[in-house]
């Protein structure tokens, strides 16, 4: 992704149209990803990108300076997500935080298909919570560093990476048995299934 | 393969810092030494890096009807009239103009056809102070489009209108 163009967001601050347009060529990828890994649901989030920039373009004024805007575009993506998750959780119970337990003889992650592995990643990302969920997908698919987590979630960079740290031993437990063909683990007491519905992603 | 977490949180925060380039060149050291003793921190950057592997070469294209949505209801919040009137750039309607994006070489023929407008309508030298806000409609073959030059905006029609002509 290039640096912003203080210029290029002074102009949409100004009302620029052909700005605002480079601006949304320039993130929406980065915003539907975003969208999409949070909600795991595509549809969604192309209706979250939609509402995301029709928001920075209505609400252009209170963009208070050129640095921050991709901090403040995510902020705004970001509150629409969590809205649309607490309004999910009304409706359906959020994936608990139990990871699935590995099944004794599944295939090593090596061996998957690349569609396949980014199902299993996308199947993790579904047992974190939210606030879990957030600062991975930040920092794994948007790149961002600890400071703009921090930016975009409100918090501290120690909150963030607290919180990451908290959420790679949850990806830990679930991929690890995964990785390495080695024999089955030995028979422990069986977990109860976890019952999380799978959004289509 | 340890399946178990390291006691060394200190240390496993270290290792996640340098998954994520955030950690210090001189901490560096330290880390490859816990990590040349310690199967559990091994085990978990694997992990890390399977993951984000895989999560980054998924792909994630934007729907290509997303502009087409976010353009029409740029119309609609303009229709809405819920920004103030006095933007100069908001005459037009937005998401048309936002759609058909033209060509640079369009973009220059109707800046120069601006100019050209702009100066067969400016006032005479003598004559009072130039309107600010003047609308020029024309066709142009590429459908709708419409420049903001100081004093004049030029407004196409919009192809559907044109087309429904
Ligand atoms: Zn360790």
């Amino acid at each position: 992704m290039p640096p912003d163009d203080p210029a290029l967001i002074d102009a949409f601050r100004n009302g620029d149209e052909y700005a605002f347009v480079a601006l949304y060529d320039r993130y929406k990828g980065a915003v539907y990803g975003y969208c999409a890994k949070m909600l795991l649901d595509r549809t969604a989030a192309e209706d979250l990108l939609q509402e995301t920039f029709a928001r920075a373009y209505e609400h252009r004024d209170r963009l208070l300076n050129t640095t921050s805007f991709k901090a403040w575009l995510f902020t705004i993506a970001r509150n629409q997500c969590l809205n649309a998750l607490r309004k999910r959780g009304r409706e359906v119970p959020f994936a608990p935080h139990a990871p699935e337990p590995p099944s004794p003889g599944a295939t090593p992650f090596g061996n998957l298909l690349k569609s396949e592995q980014a199902d299993l990643v996308s199947r993790t990302l579904e047992m974190l919570s939210p606030s879990y969920r957030e600062v991975v997908v930040l920092r794994e698919y948007q790149n961002l560093s600890y400071d703009e987590i921090a930016a975009v979630t409100k918090t501290t960079v120690s909150s963030v990476k607290s919180r990451l740290f908290k959420a790679r031993r949850q990806i830990g437990q679930i991929l690890r048995p995964r990785l390495h063909p080695d024999p089955p683990p030995p028979a422990r007491e069986p977990r109860p299934a976890v019952t999380a519905s799978t959004p289509t992603s | 393969m340890t399946d178990a977490f390291c006691t060394d949180e200190a240390a496993e925060m270290r290792l996640n810092e340098y998954v994520d380039g955030e950690l210090d060149h001189g901490a560096e050291p330290e880390l490859f030494a816990h990590l040349a003793a310690c199967a559990d921190c091994r085990a978990q950057f694997d992990a890390l890096l399977a993951f984000r592997l895989a999560a980054r070469q998924e792909p994630l294209a934007v729907p290509a009807s997303a502009d087409a949505a976010l353009f029409a209801r740029l119309d609609d919040l303009r229709r809405a009239g819920r920004r103030a009137p006095d933007r100069r750039a908001e005459r037009g309607p937005l998401g048309g103009a936002l759609r058909r994006r033209v060509s640079v070489g369009a973009m220059l023929a109707v800046a120069g056809l601006a100019v050209v407008i702009g100066t067969v309508l400016a006032p005479r030298p003598a004559a009072t102070e130039a309107p600010r806000d003047r609308v020029v409609e024309t066709v142009l073959p590429d459908g709708m489009l419409y420049v903001i030059d100081p004093g004049v905006t030029i407004e196409a029609p919009r192809a559907e209108r044109a087309a429904g002509r």
